[in-house]
């Protein structure tokens, strides 16, 4: 029988467990979405703190950033497997996954906001204020529009990152993608070439999708843009 | 569609350049031109695979066979400390010519490598908590056991406690990750083979007395070396009917191969 990498059967007995990498990539899809919510969620919210004027606030979303930023997810989510249960504290392996990266992705997503918002000339906040606008309104009407067309491609590329990452979770038997293809890699036939690929391309299949989808996106904001400035343009 | 055909491309491409590399033969000549024979090792295995951080040197079983092995054809030997998922890429790359490295034979696996008759015959056995109230392997039940990736305990303490058991597994790279897991309390168990719990044992912990499952370990290469295969084969022949093996695992501290 040829014992190559990719032989076919190979490929036979990897589409006979089929329903485990099914199972594994569903893992990771609700690890990487609720993931991506808290993400989104404490990097906007830590994002207006670091733009802001309040200098607590500040400070706050300033140790967050730096901590999260300046020390490996892997340890990160190790101390949260191991660590933590000696704290008494029994989290699931996806409760890890969806926090410790929603965490860690969310400290880089609080910088691409920040950096959205102060690329906006402060010229722009105080015209807005001298209008009668709240500092809220300014935000919401003038300010956040400009930035979203600024923020999304490195938003979009720490959504796939974050995606990518729940790789981690292999290291502590998290059931998810990446721990179920060298799971089934390293048992039964040994047949990892299938299984490694197979693993590529569904994580592919994935990301691929959000950054086609985010690239349109963000042309068809580039195109509203110009258009409209071209009507003021006219008048 | 442009993409599409793309990506179809590069899967092609990476393919091609995975099934075209490393696909020739290695002979005993070719090891004796290249003067070095490469092993694959273990670095953690008191008695089998071990080696000492202080002096730097390694000892245990299996490095003294592929010693032999080596001192047979005439050439030094350099040893590559390999894990369970890195040793197979090794060997099909041709990065290591054979591996000694506590590999479990299975008529499955001899689908996909060479595996010489075994040298060494270890069993199961599972290490708990002293504090856990396990005391049997029937106080397993419902609890989650540690195993390593390409490793056949689970399946093995599956089949010997047979039907009416719920047992989770959890799979770790090393065990070094799945003693700390079972300090931690993530698991209840450490199920693999004996030599291997021994070297993890302290104070805390113990081993069931149920030992099961009979792990032979072979000299393992690629399929396609027939002709280096076959004079391996032919070595820890001689040597298993000769004695040398039994009086290096006596040498080594380790206990018979088990029966049973």
């Amino acid at each position: 029988m040829n014992s190559g990498v990719f032989a076919l059967w190979r490929w036979e007995a990897l589409w006979n467990a089929r329903t485990e990498f099914i199972d594994a990539f569903f893992v990771t899809v609700k690890v990487s979405v609720f993931a991506l919510i808290l993400a989104l969620f404490l990097g906007v919210l830590f994002g207006l703190f670091s733009s802001g004027t309040n200098k607590i606030l500040k400070g706050i979303a300033r140790c967050y950033v730096e901590f999260f930023q300046n020390t490996p997810l892997v340890l990160q989510v190790l101390f949260m497997y191991y660590g933590l249960l000696y704290a008494g504290v029994d989290l699931s392996k996806e409760q890890i996954g969806v926090i410790g990266l929603g965490v860690y992705t969310g400290a880089y997503i609080s910088e691409v906001v920040r950096t959205g918002i102060t690329s906006i000339p402060y010229g722009q906040t105080e015209a807005a204020l001298s209008q009668g606008f709240t500092h809220l309104q300014a935000m919401r009407y003038i300010i956040l529009p400009q930035s979203v067309k600024i923020a999304l491609p490195p938003l979009v590329n720490q959504m796939v990152a974050l995606i990518k990452n729940t790789s981690v979770l292999a290291m502590i038997a998290g059931g998810d993608l990446m721990y179920r293809s060298n799971a089934w890699a390293s048992n039964g036939t040994l047949s990892y070439g299938p299984a490694y690929l197979t693993c590529g391309i569904l994580f592919f299949a994935i990301c691929f999708p959000l950054t086609y989808f985010a690239k349109r996106y963000e042309q068809k904001l580039k195109n509203r843009a110009n258009s409209s400035e071209r009507e003021v343009g006219a008048k | 569609m442009k993409k599409i055909i793309s990506v179809i491309l590069v899967i092609a491409m990476m393919l091609c350049f995975a099934s075209c590399g490393g696909n020739t033969e290695v002979t005993v000549e070719d090891i004796k031109a290249r003067g070095v024979l490469r092993v694959g090792i273990k670095d953690s295995l008191i008695g089998m695979g071990y080696l000492d951080p202080a002096t730097g040197e390694y000892s245990g079983l299996e490095i003294d066979i592929a010693r032999k092995i080596a001192e047979e054809m005439g050439v030094e030997i350099e040893f590559l400390v390999v894990t369970p998922t890195t040793r197979l890429q090794m060997i099909d790359s041709g990065d290591i010519d054979i591996s000694l490295s506590n590999f479990t034979i299975t008529e499955e696996r001899k689908m996909s490598y060479h595996f010489s008759a075994p040298y060494y015959t270890d069993a199961v056995g599972v290490m708990v908590l002293k504090s856990s109230g396990i005391n049997s392997l029937e106080d397993l039940n419902g609890k989650t056991v540690g195993v390593t990736m390409s490793s056949t305990s689970a399946q093995s303490l599956k089949n010997y406690l047979g039907e009416g058991y719920e047992l989770s597994f959890d799979e770790f790279e090393d065990h070094a990750a799945i003693k700390l897991a079972l300090s931690a309390g993530a698991i209840d168990a450490h199920c693999v083979d004996t030599v291997v719990l021994s070297t993890y044992m302290d104070d805390t912990t113990m081993i069931l007395e149920d030992r099961f499952a009979a792990q032979p370990f072979g000299v393992v290469s690629k399929l396609s070396n027939t002709e280096l295969n076959a004079y391996v084969d032919a070595l820890i022949e001689k040597w298993l009917n000769d004695g040398t093996i039994d009086a290096l695992r006596e040498a080594n501290g380790l206990l018979p191969s088990f029966e049973g």
